[in-house]
């Protein structure tokens, strides 16, 4: 019973850790994104408008499907209480793949549009136009109102395809279909710990005002050059890139997350 | 790539303008001269000039006697005078055929004269322009010096051509035998990979078609341009191309290769002393290389050994106009500061005599010293021109040391007959920098600095007060090259006037020192600057004055200095030197501030003339873009005006400040323009306009006044209430936390966060802020719009405002562009400076003509 106790004890942990240091690699790639772009925007001998859509679209990439293997993370192994197994890594890709399908779809205009208004400027100028403008709004409403309820959604049909050990590309929609009863579930859910994760982020940084810097310091321009063009984009990169609460803040929602989840959808869910 | 195509044309409308101009029945060259004065002065001036002047000829080689440059690219080639190490010689070829092609910019199809693939063969003609003494050199060219030029350029291989008396070469006038010796060499490299050293047209159709017509070879009366691709195309192609063959045909009927004696000679190496700019010694063979090198360097310390190939592989090449355009009635001096590390110095003179009857013109040289003043080489020549363009290359001697600066002075003058017309005058600066700033930068051509004048001197014949001389010769720019800043204080100066003249009743002023030549400041890899400030003070009243001058940089005092100012005809001087002063910030200058406090009715004047000395490193550049570099224009400006101003203008990056006064000393509004326009590229960044009002009752309204360019932000009308939607939801996530997150931690949301702040980037945005000192910032940004012109205007209307107040304008733009081709320069100019007056306008001869996008070449 000790051994078990124990070995239990270290299976949560290590999982923790991992986590947590899941987390930190995603927030640190979508720093290095975002500097990376912002600086050749940023630049008058290098900006292209191919880079403004190659910012949206690899950070958004990133961010979205970062949050998608976390959900799906957390749900394997605090609410079904599983390891990740190397037999079912096929299983896993696939589900993997077919669950991050909307994201990828919605994202591929902004790579293939950002690569050609790169190379090829005067050509892809109003496509770009028109992605950013307009295409744009379809991810704002994806990412807004769509996705803190997918992502969840679709990591327990995830899970679930790992539990049934069932590889068909179309499984995780198979189990979509079967857990909509569970929907009202992961709104609330979703609720719930967006309440809890924005005042222990307010509370946060009202004790460590720090961590509200960035993950990577943007670089401080003088004064008189923040109305320029350099210096705008670089104050929106120091709002738009993440915060050290972001590495607090961001993994414990997961757990939170899996644990009202737990709580609230069990006797549905778990069997 | 499509930037690469656009030049190309471009390149290839050049050729067009002077085919065009060189073989249509209409003399066009002439007209201008028509126009003016062109009455023949016989009158002559200085008949000892006159009797050392040098003609200039045509000598025609046929390659098929010089084996040696079978398979050589045309373009490494590179002649000199034997008596005359400074004079250089461009060859130029016959061209092999015309073909027809498509200019897109014109919509037309023309003949192009063409040499394929530029390596020269046996049935090749080479053309050489040599200025020849009258009366000959009286030297026999049993030696004949190796060029210095052609050693520092790594040019190992030569032809000795000796013409003897009987030899035949071309005159305006038809051909004509030799009665003395010319000698000349060819100086040339096996190497294919090297990069041509003084790239030009590879013919001369002008001097093509005089030759023709000294043949008495008729040219084809058919034009070259034609609407189509076929039809009378096809046919002129032929035309023209039988032309050229009879040309050759005769050519090569005439024996050209008669009373010539060839020889080819190689050397190993060359031990080159740099402080003299001269060659000590010619290496006939590897094996004794190490000891000869050895031996002179006991002589010659800093002698270098020059045993390869190619070149020197990283330097930078320069190139200034000059003079363009001009009849010269009397003498025109050009004086230019070069600065350190010049490896070679070209001056180039296209030039013709005015009318039918020959001129002389005389050109002299000085290279001095810029700290001592000291003259370390100086010449004279005078040429015998005619009514066909003549093209002269010569090389001063100019040390190659990175402890010296140096200033060049050009005199063109008149010397004679009928008047010289120089249609275009360049000076062509190879610099060595030897640590590359940046490793990236190792390979490629590097940019560098030559130094700065963002401040002009006044035109020193004019209103420099006489007496009152520089110190030191140290700012020597031509402002035709640097376009510097014309700051015109009183509005009754002419707008040609260049330079700060601060009257007494100023008694602050402060510039910016602007980034030339748009070359991106590196803090990191630049250099501390040199600042030199020279004031003359000019007292026109009776009463003797002594006041203290400040200089301020970014509101700092650095130093102060008490000054007399007597009355006229005395003046007062006081000049400022300042090494390692500061490292400016990336991407700008400083603000710099001069002072004084003469009282503010004396009438006292201060000319001011401020050079500052950047180094800079360069942004990367590959040798295979195209895209050499982006010209970023950003300029500050602040300047106090006092109350009685009626209109100031000013013109720095297309800025026009406009003042109305109201009543006699009330100023009632102040309207601020600035104009900018770029020429290739259709990118301005921003433009913004800062003024800080003298009081709280002043508050400033700004209009983007003109546009001009592609929308594309029109397309958000469609969904601006959908993204309406969405920035309330983000507002509302960030806010419901009482305190502003500024990403919300939900990654979902914090995508459609990210979303909104790089919108509001994307949009054309004016915005007019208030700074924490009270400035107004009035700030547009296009968006994604490209403009290519754009106007943005700040208003500030006033009720009675005490006399003397004062207020602060800062003015500031961003615009991003590519030039091509290093070694030219293609500024930006504002269209209200371009439609302006004339000086403007000569200010860039030959690259812009009234309007941007109009290259106007030679």
């Amino acid at each position: 019973m000790d051994k078990a106790l124990n070995k239990n004890n270290y299976f949560f942990v290590f999982s923790f850790l991992t986590l947590f240091v899941i987390s930190f690699v995603l927030y640190y790639v979508v720093s290095l994104v975002y500097m990376i772009f912002v600086s050749k925007i940023s630049s008058l001998f290098e900006y292209r408008i191919g880079y403004i859509l190659l910012l949206i679209g690899l950070s958004s990439l990133t961010l979205l499907l970062g949050d998608l293997f976390l959900f799906i993370y957390v749900f394997r192994v605090f609410v079904f209480k599983k390891y990740f197994q190397k037999s079912l890594l096929k299983i896993f890709l696939k589900s993997f793949f077919s669950s991050s399908l909307p994201i990828i779809l919605i994202l591929v205009p902004y790579i293939v549009v950002g690569l050609g208004g790169v190379f090829n400027e005067e050509l892809f100028y109003h496509p770009a136009a028109i992605i950013i403008y307009v295409y744009s709004v379809s991810l704002g409403f994806y990412g807004l109102f769509v996705h803190p309820i997918y992502a969840p959604y679709a990591a327990l049909a995830v899970n679930r395809s790992l539990e049934a050990s069932d590889d068909s590309f179309i499984a995780t929609y198979r189990y979509m279909r079967r857990d909509i009863n569970l929907l009202p579930n992961i709104l609330a859910t979703s609720i719930v710990v967006w309440i809890i994760t924005t005042l222990l982020t307010v509370a946060l940084i009202y004790l460590i005002p720090f961590l509200s810097n960035t993950l990577i310091p943007v670089p401080r321009l003088p004064q008189d050059l923040l109305w320029s063009w350099r210096g705008r984009w670089y104050e929106a990169l120091n709002n738009m890139m993440p915060k050290y609460y972001n590495l607090i803040a961001g993994p414990l929602q997961y757990l939170f997350y899996a644990y009202i989840f737990r709580k609230i959808s069990m006797r549905k869910t778990i069997r | 790539m499509n930037i690469l195509n656009k030049y190309l044309e471009t390149l290839g409308l050049l050729y067009l303008i002077l085919l065009i101009l060189s073989i249509t029945p209409v003399e066009i060259l002439s007209a201008k001269g028509l126009n003016e004065n062109t009455s023949v002065d016989t009158q002559i001036i200085n008949k000892d000039l006159l009797s050392s002047s040098r003609d200039v000829v045509h000598i025609i080689l046929p390659v098929s006697v010089l084996k040696d440059l079978h398979g050589i690219r045309f373009d490494s080639l590179i002649a000199s005078s034997c008596d005359d190490n400074n004079t250089l010689i461009i060859p130029k070829l016959v061209p092999r055929k015309f073909f027809r092609t498509f200019l897109s910019p014109i919509n037309a199809a023309i003949l192009m004269p063409d040499v394929d693939d530029g390596i020269l063969n046996e049935n090749d003609l080479l053309i050489l322009t040599v200025p020849i003494p009258r009366s000959g050199s009286g030297k026999d060219f049993s030696s004949c010096p190796w060029n210095v030029y052609a050693v520092k350029h790594g040019l190992r291989d030569r032809y000795v051509i000796k013409l003897s008396q009987g030899a035949k070469i071309f005159t305006e006038t038809g051909v004509k035998i030799l009665s003395f010796t010319v000698g000349v060499a060819i100086y040339y490299d096996h190497d294919h990979n090297r990069k041509p050293h003084l790239r030009d047209l590879p013919f001369d159709m002008e001097l093509l078609a005089k030759i023709s017509d000294v043949l008495n070879i008729e040219r084809p009366k058919t034009h070259i341009v034609f609407p189509n691709f076929a039809g009378e195309a096809e046919k002129a192609e032929i035309f023209w191309n039988t032309w050229l063959n009879t040309i050759r045909e005769r050519l090569i009927s005439l024996k050209l290769s008669d009373n010539i004696i060839v020889s080819h000679e190689h050397r190993e190496g060359f031990i080159y002393d740099p402080t003299n700019d001269r060659v000590v010694a010619e290496i006939l063979d590897k094996e004794s290389e190490k000891k000869i090198s050895e031996e002179f360097r006991n002589i010659y310390p800093t002698a270098e050994l020059i045993d390869g190939g190619g070149g020197p592989s990283r330097f930078y090449e320069f190139v200034l106009i000059t003079l363009n355009k001009t009849i010269l009635t009397g003498s025109r001096s050009v004086n230019i500061y070069l600065g350190y590390n010049i490896y070679s110095l070209v001056v180039f003179i296209r030039a013709n005599s005015t009318s039918s009857s020959d001129s002389y013109l005389g050109v002299q040289i000085n290279v001095i010293d810029t700290n001592t003043g000291q003259i370390v080489w100086s010449n004279s020549y005078t040429y015998t021109l005619s009514s066909t363009p003549s093209n002269i290359y010569l090389y001063p001697s100019i040390p190659f040391d990175t402890t010296r600066r140096f200033n060049i002075s050009i005199t063109y003058y008149y010397a004679g007959g009928s008047y010289p017309y120089i249609i275009l005058s360049t000076l062509r600066i190879s610099k060595i920098w030897d640590n590359m700033p940046t490793s990236e930068t190792s390979k490629a051509y590097q940019i560098l600095s030559v130094g700065i004048a963002s401040l002009r001197p006044y035109k020193v014949s004019d209103y420099l007060p006489p007496g009152c001389q520089r110190a030191k010769a140290s700012d020597m720019l031509d402002p035709s090259v640097y376009g510097g800043a014309v700051f015109q204080i009183f509005p009754e100066f002419p707008a040609d006037r260049q330079g700060i003249i601060m009257p007494s009743s100023i008694s602050s002023l402060t510039v910016d020192s602007d980034v030339m030549n748009g070359l991106y400041y590196d803090s990191l890899y630049g250099s501390s600057p040199i600042l030199y400030i020279d004031i003359c003070v000019r007292n026109p009243s009776s009463t003797s004055y002594t006041g203290t001058i400040n200089i301020k940089i970014d509101g700092t005092t650095i130093a102060s200095q008490t000054v007399s100012a007597p009355p006229l005809p005395s003046f007062g001087y006081v000049g400022f030197t300042f090494l390692q002063w500061s490292n400016p910030l990336g991407g700008h200058g400083h603000f710099i501030t001069i002072e004084h406090n003469f009282p503010s009715n004396s009438g006292v004047e201060l000319y001011i003339d401020i050079l500052i000395e950047y180094q800079y490193a360069p942004e990367i550049w590959k040798e295979t873009s195209y895209i050499t570099w982006a010209q970023m224009k950003s300029a500050f400006l602040k300047i106090q005006m006092t109350q009685d101003s009626r209109i100031w203008t000013l013109y720095k990056s297309g800025i026009v400040v406009e003042s109305t006064a109201f009543g006699d000393s009330d100023l009632e509004s102040m309207i601020v323009k600035h104009l900018v326009s770029t020429s290739d590229y259709p990118r301005i960044f921003e433009i913004y306009l800062a003024v800080k009002p003298p009081s709280s009752n002043s508050i400033p309204g700004c209009v983007i006044r003109y546009r001009e360019g592609t929308r594309a932000d029109y397309y958000i009308g469609a969904v601006v209430v959908a993204w309406s939607i969405i920035s309330t939801g983000v507002e509302f996530l960030s806010l419901v936390g009482a305190i502003t997150l500024s990403q919300p931690v939900s990654l979902g949301m914090y995508v459609a966060g990210n979303l909104i702040t790089i919108l509001s980037m994307a949009r054309e945005t004016l915005s007019l802020s208030i700074t924490s000192d009270g400035t107004y910032v009035c700030y547009w940004s296009p968006g994604l719009n490209n403009y290519r012109a754009a106007e943005l205007e700040l208003g500030i209307q006033y009720s009675s405002l005490p006399q003397d107040t004062s207020h602060y304008i800062i003015i500031g733009a961003n615009v991003g562009w590519y030039t091509r081709p290093i070694i030219f320069k293609i500024p930006s100019w504002p269209r209200s400076q371009i439609l302006a007056s004339a000086p403007f306008d000569e200010r860039y001869p030959g690259f812009y003509g009234r309007y941007p996008g109009e290259v106007i070449y030679g």
